[in-house]
């Protein structure tokens, strides 16, 4: 389903609608094919590749090949290409003898350089990949692989090397030994290895490495089984997940990733081993709405026809309620060998999903594989009308119905009702199936109601027993959280949609006019906004400074405070000071007046400027010095008393 | 009334009797001390006038006034002859060299204080 | 287990040593009375200062040994674990200290940490005593500028067992000034190893007790020297040790107190003096100018009622002795008018003063950790922060024993000896003993105030009674006593080893020559001595010499059993640095449980470095020193209403915690668990508080009551009331704990610690994750969640019918979330290896 949802969005409101997708199979098909489009896409991708190195000019020629086109301007191009080429390394001889022997009616011959080619292969080791280069620029120019290139030195390579190109290789050189060459059989042996290291995710096989890789590889098998004739060992499931992960990259844009899909989708497409198919849709846009018919076409990886033995087989259909109805029913095939028609009238009647299931069976020792159980899906689906329309406001206590209004879809309503808080708007109408005229219930139901601010909000209206939807608002419920408490007209609007519907209904209705009690919230408070919002940035602010007393005021108590100084020395004058002692103290006493000045002249300095550890640094001689002649001092000055 | 007379011509006793019996060295301490003393009520106005916004030089201020008078005061007692027998171990220089340090201490951290 | 023979070792020398030191006591007196039997007087003059030399040098010696003693008992914590910063306090000072070693001590006290008290922040340097984080900054400066490299954090962890050193000094010093220099030594021997004190400063408790103790008694000492002399000097080296006091410990104020009241009772009993008065003068002013210079004091000296009593008695002495000055120059008659006058003005105008400043708001009232000394009630009734704190409950008398042990017994008989002899300093020493016993009665920390003047008043009844019985003995029962104390050390070392013997023998031997060398000690000490020995003559006249032996040897007893309960004490009780647990295994081997520096350390490695971290504030200062990360409270509880705030959001349901953790900005949530390991103090123990300081602040939000089941208990089990079964702490504390089973019998989510099976066992959390869990469970962090991204849509009005819905999700298959539809599995294709190609090649 999902996939189906997506990839053909476009065709959901389709007219009767058909489409496929391949679900699970017991027997793995192909799940897409390189069907005519897509070739000619790739045609396009390669004509207006402009050929600016050799590596692009070996792709458009082998691309063109490939898908058969003899296209002469490419070729021209091409061969002109090359002949103003230099050729040096085995890469270039390999690209170029390559592209000469894809293209047709080129006059450029490399016979010459038989000798140069030859040499390389002789001279020194080369590995794998060279090798490879070299024999197959041989082999394209004409000429036949030497003597010394021999199967066991392949053997020896594969032991020798690591990476996983190298088994692409030997098989490719492998493919280009005559057929009888003893020892090919010893590289056959090898591709169940190489297989079993393929990886496997859902249901692609692919080898690490990507899309060259895995195209090389298998291509390379294929190859040697044809020359050597025995089948690969391989198991139908997987080429088919080879041929899926190939596939897997059709729509690429790139010249070389082309290549090597058309380089492995044309060998697994035609060999007489074992061929993968797919049994698809094939008329996704030839859509007829008349009759209910699909055709589904029964291809290999090319998208060509697998040859008009093969026989188609209906096995089942499944409807969408899951009742699985069994008919062995044995497709015609067209004239054109590959598309097989299907008429689903008679099973498909009813709007819905179905699957069908097809076995196809090939006649024996035909490469092809025969599928079974290949499910392809499709929908029948149906268009809708509102019918029965009725639109209400009713009073919520009583129950009264105060207005009711008979809507026709899709006209407008007549008129515009209006809802206050005590009232209900309630709406009631039918989905109803054109086709038969029986009601039904869709998905998507809705109803829209868009304020004349553009504000929009929906409601989901919902079925009742009886299959027929009712919507109904009640006003003074809603007001708070869906409607924010604004009154007005909204413009009422009814959207439905489902999965099987061909119309999808938008009907607008009419305007309806609600009156809500309370005010609208002012939505600058919206928390939702707020929570994201930057917060307002905060001012410090700091404590102004107090207020300093007038100058005049301090300076007047500064002298008051300096005035009693002056009495004081009144005082001692009245008194009489004797200065006697300092003179009997001498020399310590001197020292001790300096340094008691000197300590209090510290201080103002520390007052002033030094902090407290330099003062106290500077303090602690300065101390020491005095205390010790200060009791110098008093000794004597002690003693000059006792005396 | 009576207690109010007997009050103030005690105060004059007082008065006399210092003048009479102190000697002049401790007058020139108490003098010393009378001008801290006026100098500490003179801040005291100030701040009750102006307010103590610098609290902290205020404080400085102030308490070293009374720090300054208390350890006149210590000095004037430990100097007085009337105290000998109280502070045998100390004689007047060692009290004015201690005098002299608690000064020096005290004012580091006045300093200090004073902001 | 070498650490373990080591420490046995110095417990060994510490008790040896003290033992030694009671034997020198006992020899000292021994020299005194042998001197006076052998010399006669003619030789005194020639000898005395020759004995004094010998004096002072055993004194020395011995104080050395009490300070070497005291250094060493303390350190078992860093033997037994490492030289690591404890508990919880200590983890901010060291951080202090070491903010302030980087960036000097002005920017320190300019330090504003936004790391703490987030949002808020803390003005570390007004808010702290600088007097510890100076005091090491100025060693580790010393120390460096004497190019001995050491690193700041081992001066902190070393600081507090130095200063024990010091403390025993100045204690020797105060006994001193109080009785004489043999209780001196007793006093330092006791100070050095008595648990009271050692729990406060082992090594690595790096408290300001530590510093404060020595400050304190220094401190008193010089009070002590002062009131003595009366000499300004002395005051003012009262007054700077005060102001070192200051600079390091609150309990400043008991001496600010305790002195006031020392000089009111003085004046009482009528020992008032000029001395008293210049040196309390000259203290309180000087003291006070100094004090004011601490940021964090600031004003208070003036301004608090804690300081007013100081103040008030500074003007009273001052009236006091000017009246009494004046009273030498008049008449009775007239003094006494002038008296009462002058009292009843100048007390009306102070208490006037004093009342109206307080009501003014400029005089602070009590504050609330005071009012809780008056009233033990008072703080659990309004300050459960404070009364949370297990260090502020009441103290009990076993504590009383096991902190103090012999010396509470001794201790009265010292206060009935010092007020038999009462003079002005003893009266402080009993107005200490009574105050320092009434507080240490009300909170346990306050013990450490007490253990001292005990020890002091031990010690003088312990030498009292020596002097009293040694005083008269002759050789042999000195010998005697010497074998019996020599005996009772060999008791005394407990499980003293051989090699142990040894040094104490030979130590012996040395003291014995010593003695025999200068066997004359006696005369100039016994002088020294008389005045106390005459006193106590009844006593010595009574003792005759089978008493005196036998007391003795009893009394060596005691202090032989005093120092091994020190050494046990200390070793068991008091050594272990709560942030490094010790628990024994089965088999006996020691195991350490680092949980707490795991956790911060994940902490500091694996947080963005400014994330917040909320814890309740006992782990605050952890946090921010260990795992330096911002703190919402921590252990300086300034902002009540903030802790408040964090016990509200430990103690709510996860959605409103979440809200507050929202508004604080939150990032992880630690919380502390002991269930795992039976770890007593983790948080669901100290639940309560939280939740009652809580209530506190948003009463009601938070109701203690309904913690409780009906029958009001706390219980944790099943039983528990729902409202905290569902709380963010007991979430947090059990998240998962339910799938724990520890042994066989025991059910899954067996709280060891409450011994019971937890209640809730399935815990989900909606906003919160757990971060990180310790080995042993022991921390537990969790990260805050951030917003959901999904805003809730405001439209709700979409009546969707489940029951008949018709869309196709039927087809979606399973319900599980987040299953990718088809995806496709890859089958990696086998790689052979080389041999194996090679065979199938060959086939």
């Amino acid at each position: 389903m999902e996939s189906f949802l997506t990839s053909r969005a476009g065709f959901i409101f389709g007219f009767l609608l058909l489409f496929s997708s391949s679900l699970t199979t017991a027997t793995p098909s192909l799940q897409d094919v390189i069907g005519s489009r897509d070739q000619e896409r790739l045609k396009g991708l390669f004509e207006f590749k402009s050929l600016d190195n050799l590596a692009s000019a070996y792709y458009v020629s082998r691309g063109v090949a490939l898908l058969g086109g003899d296209n002469n301007k490419v070729f021209s191009n091409v061969c002109s290409y090359l002949k103003k080429a230099n050729i040096e390394t085995p890469l270039d001889y390999f690209y170029a003898s390559s592209a000469l022997a894809a293209i047709k009616g080129c006059d450029f011959s490399m016979k010459s350089s038989e000798k140069s080619l030859v040499g390389m292969l002789s001279s020194g080791e080369r590995n794998s990949s060279e090798l490879y280069w070299i024999a197959t620029s041989l082999v394209n120019i004409g000429s036949s692989l030497p003597k010394s290139l021999t199967v066991s030195s392949l053997t020896d390579l594969v032991d020798k090397e690591e990476a996983l190109a190298r088994y692409g290789h030997v098989f490719m050189i492998g493919s280009l030994f005559p057929p009888k060459t003893e020892g090919l059989s010893s590289l056959t042996d090898l591709i169940e290895d190489v297989v079993a290291q393929a990886d496997e995710a859902g249901s692609t096989l692919y080898f690490e490495g990507g899309l060259a890789i895995t195209s090389d590889i298998v291509t390379g098998v294929f190859n040697l089984a044809l020359k050597t004739g025995t089948a690969p060992a391989l198991s139908l499931d997987q080429v088919t997940q080879f041929g899926n992960y190939l596939l897997s990259s059709k729509d690429t844009s790139c010249v070389c990733d082309a290549f090597h899909l058309l380089q492995a989708a044309s060998v697994l497409s035609n060999n007489k081993f074992v061929v993968p198919a797919s049994l698809l849709r094939s008329d996704y846009d030839n859509i007829n709405p008349q009759e209910s018919s699909m055709s589904l076409s029964l291809s290999n990886m090319m998208g060509g026809a697998v040859g008009g033995q093969s026989t188609v087989i209906l096995k089942s259909i499944k409807d969408s309620s899951g009742k699985t109805t069994n008919l062995d029913k044995k497709l015609t095939p067209q004239a054109n060998g590959l598309e097989y028609t299907v008429s689903l009238s008679d099973y498909a009647s009813q709007a819905g999903h179905y699957v069908l299931t097809f076995n196809s069976e090939m006649k024996e020792k035909s490469p092809v594989a025969s599928l079974t159980d290949v499910q392809v899906g499709f929908t029948v689906s149906f268009s809708v009308s509102v019918e029965s329309a009725v639109l209400d406001v009713v009073e919520k206590e009583q129950n009264i119905v105060l207005k009711s209004i008979n809507l026709n879809y899709p006209s407008l309503a007549s008129e515009v009702p209006v809802a206050d808080h005590s009232a209900k708007l309630k709406m009631t109408f039918d989905l109803v199936n054109k086709a038969d005229k029986t009601k039904v219930t869709l998905h998507q139901v809705f109803v829209r109601l868009v304020s004349d601010k553009g504000e929009e909000i929906f409601f989901v209206a919902t079925p009742t027993d009886s299959r027929s939807y009712v919507f109904e608002l009640d006003v003074a419920k809603t007001a708070k959280d869906s409607f924010n408490h604004q009154s007005g007209t909204y413009s009422m609007t009814l959207v439905v949609g489902g999965a099987t519907l061909q119309n999808p209904v938008s009907w607008d209705i009419g305007k309806v006019t609600l009156k809500f009690s309370g005010t609208p919230k002012v939505p600058t408070t919206d928390e939702h906004e707020y929570r994201y919002k930057a917060r307002p940035e905060i001012h410090h602010k700091f404590q102004d400074p107090e207020k300093l007393p007038p100058s005049i005021v301090s300076l007047t108590f500064s002298g008051l405070v300096l005035l009693p100084l002056a009495v004081l020395m009144l005082l001692w004058l009245i008194l009489g000071v004797n200065l006697s002692n300092i003179t009997v103290s001498g020399p310590w006493g001197l020292i001790f007046h300096i340094g008691l000045i000197s300590i209090f002249v510290l201080y103002y300095l520390f007052w002033t400027q030094l902090n407290m550890f330099q003062t106290l640094k500077f303090l602690v001689p300065v101390g020491g010095v005095t205390v010790v002649a200060g009791n110098q001092m008093l000794r004597k000055i002690a003693k000059s008393k006792s005396l | 009334m009576a207690a109010e007379g007997g009050f103030f011509s005690v105060l004059g006793d007082l008065f006399r009797s210092y003048s009479d019996d102190t000697p002049r060295k401790l007058k020139l301490i108490d003098a010393y001390l009378s001008y801290i003393l006026v100098t500490g009520v003179i801040q005291f106005i100030y701040c009750c006038l102006v307010g103590t916004f610098p609290f902290n030089s205020f404080l400085s201020g102030f308490i070293s006034t009374v720090a300054s008078f208390i350890l006149g005061v210590c000095l004037r007692i430990q100097t007085n002859p009337q105290n000998r027998a109280e502070f045998n171990s100390i004689t007047p220089e060692r009290a004015f060299g201690d005098f002299v340090f608690a000064h020096a201490v005290l004012h580091l951290v006045v300093i200090n204080f004073i902001g | 287990m070498a650490d373990e023979g080591s420490i046995v070792e110095v417990t060994e020398l510490k008790a040896a040593s003290t033992a030694a030191e009671e034997e020198r006591e006992g020899k000292d007196k021994k020299e005194q009375e042998t001197g006076k039997v052998l010399y006669d007087a003619s030789h005194q003059q020639k000898t005395a200062d020759l004995l004094d030399g010998a004096q002072s040098l055993i004194t020395v010696v011995v104080l050395c040994l009490c300070c070497i003693a005291s250094f060493s008992s303390r350190l078992f914590a860093v033997i037994r674990f490492e030289s690591i910063i404890h508990e919880f306090d200590p983890w901010f000072n060291y951080r202090s200290t070491h903010y302030m070693s980087e960036h000097g001590f002005y920017d320190f006290l300019n330090w504003f940490d936004d790391r703490a008290w987030y949002p808020l922040g803390r003005i570390v340097g007004g808010t702290v005593y600088p007097g510890l984080m100076v005091t090491s900054g100025f060693i580790h400066f010393v120390l460096n500028s004497l190019n001995i490299s050491v690193h700041i954090r081992d001066v902190c962890v070393f600081l507090a067992p130095t200063f024990s050193g010091f403390t025993s000094i100045a204690m020797f010093l105060f006994t001193r000034e109080v009785w004489n220099t043999r209780a001196g030594l007793f006093s330092a021997c006791f100070i050095a190893i008595v648990p009271g004190y050692i729990s406060r400063s082992v090594a690595g408790s790096y408290d300001n007790e530590g510093i404060a103790i020595f400050a304190l008694m220094f401190t008193y000492f010089l009070w002590m020297k002062s009131v003595k002399t009366g000499s300004v000097f002395w005051a003012a080296a009262t007054a700077l040790s005060y102001f070192y006091m200051v600079s390091a410990w609150g309990g400043y104020v008991f001496i600010i107190n305790l002195i006031p009241l020392h000089v009111l009772v003085l004046m009482i009993i009528g020992r008032f003096s000029n001395r008293v008065l210049v040196a309390y003068t000259t203290f309180y002013i000087v003291g006070l100018v100094f004090s004011m210079q601490v940021p964090f004091v600031g004003f208070q000296p003036i301004r608090t009622s804690e300081h007013m009593a100081a103040a008030g008695m500074f003007a009273l002495s001052i009236a006091y002795s000017f009246l009494k000055y004046v009273q030498g120059r008049v008449t009775w008659r007239q003094f006494r008018q002038l008296f009462i006058v002058s009292v009843i003005v100048s007390a009306g105008l102070v208490f006037a003063a004093v009342v109206g400043l307080t009501y003014a708001g400029v005089i602070a009232p009590w504050s609330g950790r005071f009012y809780s000394l008056y009233d033990t009630g008072y703080a659990k009734i309004h300050i459960p922060i404070i009364a949370s704190v297990s260090e502020h409950q009441p103290t009990t008398w076993t504590s009383f024993f096991f902190d103090l042990h012999v010396l509470v017994c001794m201790f009265p008989s010292g206060v009935w000896f010092v007020m038999r002899h009462l003079n002005d300093v003893r009266v402080f020493v009993v107005l200490y003993a009574v105050s320092a016993v009434y507080f240490a009665g009300v909170m346990v920390r306050l013990m450490l105030t007490l253990t001292p003047i005990v020890c002091v008043l031990a010690s003088i009844s312990v030498s009292h009674v020596l002097d009293g019985f040694m005083l008269n003995k002759d050789d042999e029962s000195y010998d005697k006593v010497k074998s019996d104390s020599e005996s009772a050390t060999g008791g005394g070392g407990g499980g003293a080893t051989s090699p142990l013997k040894k040094p104490k023998k030979e130590k012996k031997k040395k003291e014995k020559d010593q003695t025999e060398t200068k066997s004359s000690a006696a005369t100039s000490t016994s002088k020294k001595s008389t005045d106390s020995t005459d006193k106590d003559g009844g006593v010595t006249g009574a003792s005759g010499f089978n008493v005196g032996s036998i007391a003795i040897l009893v009394f060596m007893m005691f202090l032989v059993l005093f120092a091994v309960h020190c050494t046990w004490v200390t070793s068991s009780a008091y050594s272990s640095p709560s942030v490094v647990l010790a628990s024994s295994n089965p088999d006996g081997s020691r195991l350490i449980l680092d949980d707490f520096r795991e956790a911060y350390y994940w902490l500091r490695q694996n947080t963005p470095d400014d994330a917040t971290v909320m814890s309740w504030w006992d782990y605050g200062y952890q946090i921010a020193g260990m795992a330096n990360r911002t703190t919402l409270v921590d252990n300086n509880t300034w902002n009540n209403s903030h802790i408040a705030l964090v016990g509200k959001a430990m103690s709510s349901t996860e959605e409103k915690a979440y809200e507050i953790m929202r508004n604080l900005g939150v990032d992880y949530v630690l919380v502390i668990f002991g269930g795992m390991i039976g770890y007593s103090g983790d948080d669901i123990n100290k639940f309560l508080w939280m939740v009652r300081i809580a209530e506190g602040e948003h009463p009601n939000d938070i109701k203690e009551s309904r913690y409780f089941t009906p029958q009001g208990e706390f219980r944790v089990d099943s039983a528990g009331s729902p409202v905290l079964l569902n709380c963010l702490m007991y979430k947090m504390c059990y998240y998962r704990f339910g799938e724990v089973q520890h042994s066989y019998n025991t059910p899954g989510g067996y709280d060891r610690t409450r011994n019971v099976e937890i209640g809730n066992k399935n815990v989900k959390f909606t906003h919160l994750e757990e971060a990180y869990t310790t080995e042993h469970w022991l921390v537990r962090i969790y990260k805050v969640k951030d917003l959901v991204n999904r805003v809730r849509s405001s439209n709700s009005l979409r009546h969707v019918f489940t029951k008949k819905r018709l869309s196709s999700r039927k087809s979606y298959g399973s319900k599980k979330r987040g299953n990718i539809r088809n995806k496709l599995t890859v089958i990696k294709g086998k790689r052979p290896n080389k041999k194996k190609g090679k065979k199938n090649n060959k086939s």
